[in-house]
């Protein structure tokens, strides 16, 4: 069949969600598809071209193409008769975040035209979708909430879980993924200062910009934790990664109300290692459960540090919160193979 | 330098500007330069045309990138203050080929607005660019006649992928190509009829239509040729390729009036291989002079054996001529430092 | 140029018989003209206007498409009834195309149209007049279905929207076509002439004697929008016209409606003679006799009136309101009447008719040729014509406005609005 799998480009920035549209594709191919990437440019800043970069995608014609795979807004309103979503998050700033600091559209006659625009274009795009899942069962509770949806959850699976095993655990609590104010590595910080002299944090993945890596180090020294904190703030290998993950003690991951899973909790979860979250980070909460299979705490120093001390000192507790996760995960978790079998059903 | 790489696509179909993207590309990123490439579909379709090209021109990418390269139409329309064009074709159908059968679409008063339109638009995006390329002359001189604008030819080379090597100078006479037609394979059988060596031709490619390459067949059986002509009617893998252009007499290329020398003639010369080609092949020519990089003649089927007879018989010949090859894309500068080295030059 | 007329072909459709002159006069001038009939019932040849039998229908949709697209123009021949025109209905928003709207007023067509296509339809009237489907729906159940949606709501902008020029055969009810597009409009007389054996020869008014009565008539579908009534009443209030006045009304007319006329003009002493529907050599003798025709519909929204130019083309002067189509009629071979007062203006008009104020005779002699010299399929096709290439022109731009139309209107319609500015920079590649 000739598939169209349809992203977002924010030039030069590659993500996750490249990483999955990359792998889709991939996987589509090995099944003896003909599948195809389409990466539309995106631009969402000043909020008066979001009209445009909606039209930009309705104009795309793609009659060549049998079926389509969507994953954001806006490439999801291009049209064709035969199109699946896999929502990986709607425009957040037109629905959840449209009150919050993160806005950049404003409540003025012309914010609210945008906002209707976007809102009128992504229902009728829904509407028109012959499937739609979504890859946590946040984006799902927000498409049914503000665009009154319904669709399936389909977790997005790891791209390389043979990387990810047990291994003996080493002194240290791994926080992997990207650093960036919203994944709040500088709270982890605050509370690594709180734990006490023998807990130590290894935080590990790309930084946003020069100013955040340099910021997180000041912090440190001025905290005086400097010691036992390790920062990686680059691009590394999934080699690289999957050595910190599966050497950890347990894993943490506390971004603010993220829509999906995230890989961070499900490399830990093959790695079979324990997660610390937050109360308030989102998608990852359908996977971890405090006592069974992590800590939940509170999106405070303190709390955090409770949290981190507790499973740092108590490697037996984690390793079997470890097991749980890796049992759970294995019963629902993701696979590529089941996740192409649903997106083509 | 971000560098942002823009071109149309025709969707799940491969090659062509596409290569050239991702082997510049490429190229690019082992100079150092973050590239980025945005290639997004394009379809003719007259009653749709413009609202495409609108779409194209919304796309703004300033302050993304540093420099933009644009390839295929309409990929020029979109903003960026450091626009350069490595222009392949135009679109055809509203140009060159608007008073000939291969329109494809009837020149009604709408089509004949929409051609106005076209023009108009394209001439202002070539106004835009910073500098202007092409990947051949008869490119450029195109651009002159029609658009009034001047170009600079860049010859784009093969990906660094391949590399080629010389077994010598055998038998056969090997022409790589889409088989159809307008390539002119046909042409080559006639005229293996009437050699009087025991010279071999050889083709590779894909058939355009089903029972293409079957009716090439026919022809040599028709023809008496069949023993000495060998016809792989699928696409073959690049190792597959390189050892036949490498044990290979010469190669083979005969289009009619080609707008570039073509990929086939590239490869031909990397594997220090001749071409033959005809006088009438258009783009071919810029890279294969009679007698220096290759043999050039009439297209005729007398013309061709006479040709491939002079080259079974005498492999110095064929040598000379493959070394010319080598030289004259060498001469050329086709390679990708010296495409890397112009466009950030510009 | 190639021609594609969608338009109706039924032998009794007086737009088929204005497509067939059109048709003649550009196929004179050289140009082809293709056919798409746009019944929604597709009609048998028998039904068909003889003239008309080479049409494809337009849902032979392999059929339509091809000729859309070989053609240099299209041209939807519009008016309001959608047993007609269902099919330029379909295709307009499909392919474009430029249209002859014979009627102002589409609010009959777009409620016949509804059925299946409430959510289109509601958008439309919020869209245009910010009302809903069911406001509209009251309207049109009141019985005064044209008096309230006239001339706020008259649809015109539903189909308009999608034309690549508009030619009407007035000005008056342009307002809607030209808010709904920035395609070209224009005005040209309607197309007409009589039919062979109803050519009436052209026969000076006799002299009108003392003893011979002036003969008043209203011909045509005999309803309450025909003023009948108005014009007894004026005849009657006027001894002079009482008595010289022969009022002939013909045409199909409700047994109960005769009667209920006949007693009228009975009790008020006006000589009436109501003859019923009428073959056309009938018709044509009852145009020749009279003296003057009293054309006077209310309300008249169509683009171009049929009777009353047919009654001008017999020689015959008419006296008319000075609303729509009739107000743009010249004043040399018309009597115009206020429409807000019609009793009394017919009333002086029968009285300078009766004291011979009023020179029928001069202007019966000039309504002929005034409605030969402007009703004219060959001034209509070249004009015609010249709409369809400026359309054909400007079309490439209207394909990519359509195209992103939501970039160009916003709810409040703000035309400074920043979207708007935006797509504007952006497409200024595109404008000359």
């Amino acid at each position: 069949m000739k598939i169209a799998v349809l992203n977002n480009m924010a030039p030069f920035v590659h993500g996750g969600a490249e990483e999955l549209a990359n792998h889709l594709v991939e996987r589509l191919l090995r099944r003896g598809h003909d599948a195809e990437l389409i990466r539309i440019p995106f631009r969402w800043e000043p909020f008066t071209v979001l009209p445009k970069q909606m039209a930009i995608a309705t104009a795309l014609k793609l009659d060549a193409a049998e079926r389509v795979i969507a994953l954001k807004f806006p490439a999801y309103l291009v049209p064709h008769e035969d199109k699946t979503l896999w929502l990986l998050h709607q425009f957040r700033q037109a629905y959840d975040l449209r009150d919050s600091a993160y806005s950049t559209i404003p409540d003025s006659p012309e914010g609210r035209t945008v906002v209707d625009a976007i809102q009128r274009e992504d229902n009728r795009a829904f509407l028109g979708s012959r499937h739609i899942f979504t890859n946590s069962a946040t984006t799902k509770a927000r498409l049914a909430d503000f665009n009154g949806f319904d669709a399936q959850v389909l977790h997005p699976p790891l791209n390389d879980p043979e990387l990810f095993h047990d291994e003996e655990a080493e002194d240290y609590l791994f926080a992997g993924g990207r650093v960036n104010a919203m994944k709040r590595q500088e709270l982890l910080v605050r509370a690594l200062a709180l734990t006490p002299n023998d807990v130590r944090l290894v935080i590990a993945g790309p930084a946003e910009d020069e100013s955040t890596a340099e910021g997180l180090g000041r912090l440190a020294d001025e905290l005086g934790v400097s010691e036992r904190l390790t920062l990686d703030l680059r691009f590394s290998t999934r080699e690289e990664i999957a050595r910190w993950v599966n050497r950890s003690r347990a894993c943490i991951y506390i971004p603010f109300e993220e829509d999906s899973l995230g890989y961070v909790a499900m490399e830990a979860a093959e790695a079979s290692k324990a997660v610390i979250t937050t109360t308030d980070s989102g998608g990852i909460l359908g996977l971890v459960g405090e006592g069974y299979s992590g800590w939940i705490a509170e999106p405070t120093a303190e709390s955090l540090a409770a949290a981190m001390t507790d499973a740092f000192r108590h490697p037996l507790r984690s390793r079997e919160r470890g097991m749980n996760m890796h049992l759970h995960w294995e019963a629902h978790g993701a696979t590529w193979d089941k996740t192409v079998d649903r997106l083509l059903a | 330098m971000k560098i942002a790489l823009v071109t149309s696509t025709v969707p799940f179909v491969y090659g062509g500007a596409r290569n050239i993207v991702s082997w510049l590309k490429t190229a690019l990123e082992e100079a150092g330069h973050e590239v980025e490439v945005v290639a997004l579909p394009f379809d003719e379709e007259p009653s749709r045309i413009v609202e495409q090209l609108g779409m194209f021109r919304m796309i703004d990418l300033t302050d993304q990138a540093d420099l933009v390269v644009c390839f295929r139409p309409p990929a020029y329309l979109v903003q960026h203050p450091r626009k350069i064009l490595w222009f392949i074709h135009h679109l055809r159908a509203y140009y060159d080929l608007w008073d000939t059968e291969y329109r494809g679409f009837s020149d009604n008063a709408i089509a004949r607005a929409r051609r106005e339109l076209i023009q108009r638009v394209d001439n202002r995006a070539f106004a835009e660019a910073s500098h202007i390329f092409t990947n051949s002359a008869v490119v450029s001189s195109r651009l002159r006649e029609f658009n009034g604008v001047d170009s600079e030819v860049l010859y784009p080379p093969l990906g660094s992928e391949h590399s080629f090597s010389n077994n010598g100078y055998g038998n056969e006479v090997v022409a790589v190509s889409r088989l159809e037609h307008h390539k002119r394979q046909h042409l080559l059988i006639e005229a293996l009829a009437l050699t009087s060596s025991k010279v071999h031709l050889r083709l590779v490619g894909k058939g355009s239509m089903p029972g293409y390459g079957k009716s090439l067949l026919d022809l040599g059986a028709r023809l008496g040729v069949a023993d000495r002509l060998h016809v792989h009617d699928e696409w073959v893998d690049e190792d597959l390729k390189q050892q036949l252009l490498g044990d290979a007499l010469v190669a083979a290329y005969i289009p009619v009036d080609e707008d570039s020398y073509g990929y086939p003639t590239l490869e031909a010369a990397r594997a220090t291989k001749g071409v033959l080609t005809t006088t009438d092949s258009g783009g071919v020519l810029e890279l294969v002079e009679d007698g220096r990089s290759g043999l050039v003649v009439e297209p005729t089927a007398g013309a061709l054996a006479e040709a491939m007879d002079r080259l079974y018989l005498d492999r110095e010949l064929a040598a000379h001529v493959g070394n010319g090859a080598a030289d004259r894309v060498d001469e050329l500068g086709i390679s990708w430092a010296h495409v890397v080295d112009r466009i950030l030059s510009v | 140029m190639k021609i594609a007329f969608f338009t109706p072909t039924h032998r009794s459709s007086a737009i088929a018989r204005v497509t067939v002159l059109v048709r003649t006069a550009l196929q004179v001038a050289g140009h082809d003209v293709a056919l798409v009939a746009t019944e929604e019932v597709p009609l048998t040849p028998e039904q068909t206007n003889e003239s008309l039998r080479d049409s494809v229908s337009w849902r032979d949709e392999a059929a339509v498409r091809q000729i859309s697209l070989e053609s240099d123009i299209v041209l939807h021949q519009i008016g309001n009834y959608y047993p007609y025109h269902a099919g330029s209905v379909h295709w307009l928003p499909l392919i474009g195309g430029c249209i002859a709207l014979h009627d102002f007023f589409l609010g009959d067509m777009f409620l016949a149209y509804i059925p299946g296509h409430e959510q289109e339809a509601a958008d439309l009237l919020e869209r245009w007049y910010g009302i809903t489907l069911e406001q509209y729906y009251t309207a049109a159940a009141s019985g005064m279905f044209l008096e309230q949606t006239w001339p706020r709501q008259p649809l015109t902008e539903w189909l308009c929207q999608y034309a690549d020029g508009v030619i009407a055969h007035s000005a008056f009810g342009l307002a809607g076509p030209k808010r709904s597009t920035p395609a070209p409009t224009l005005v040209v007389p309607l197309p007409y002439s009589l039919d062979g054996d109803t050519a009436a020869p052209f026969d000076l008014v006799e002299e009108t004697g003392p003893t011979r009565r002036t003969e008043v008539l209203t011909f045509g579908h005999i309803n309450r929008n025909k003023l009948c009534d108005d014009v007894i009443m004026a005849i009657a209030s006027h001894r002079k016209s009482r008595q010289s006045i022969t009022y002939r009304i013909c045409g199909a007319i409700e047994a109960e409606e005769r009667h209920r006329l006949a007693a009228v003009a009975s009790d008020l002493g006006v000589d009436v003679d109501i003859t019923g529907a009428l073959s056309s050599e009938e018709l044509a003798r009852a145009l020749d006799r009279a003296d003057v025709i009293v054309c006077t519909r209310k309300p008249a929204l169509e683009s171009a009136s049929a009777s009353a130019i047919e009654g001008l083309l017999s020689g015959t002067p008419l006296i008319v309101l000075d609303t729509g189509f009739y107000a743009e009629l010249s004043p040399e071979v018309v009597l115009h009447v206020d429409h807000r007062d019609v009793v009394g203006g017919l009333k002086k008009r029968f009285a300078g008719i009766t004291d011979g104020s009023i020179d029928l005779k001069t202007m019966a002699s000039k309504a002929a040729a005034y409605a030969r010299d402007t009703f004219r399929a060959d001034v209509y096709a070249s004009e015609l014509v010249e709409l369809g290439r400026e359309a054909a022109r400007r079309k490439p731009l209207r394909e990519l406005d359509a195209a992103f139309v939501g970039l160009l209107t916003t709810p409040e319609g703000d035309p400074q609005h920043a979207i708007a500015d935006l797509y504007r920079h952006d497409t200024e590649i595109f404008r000359p």
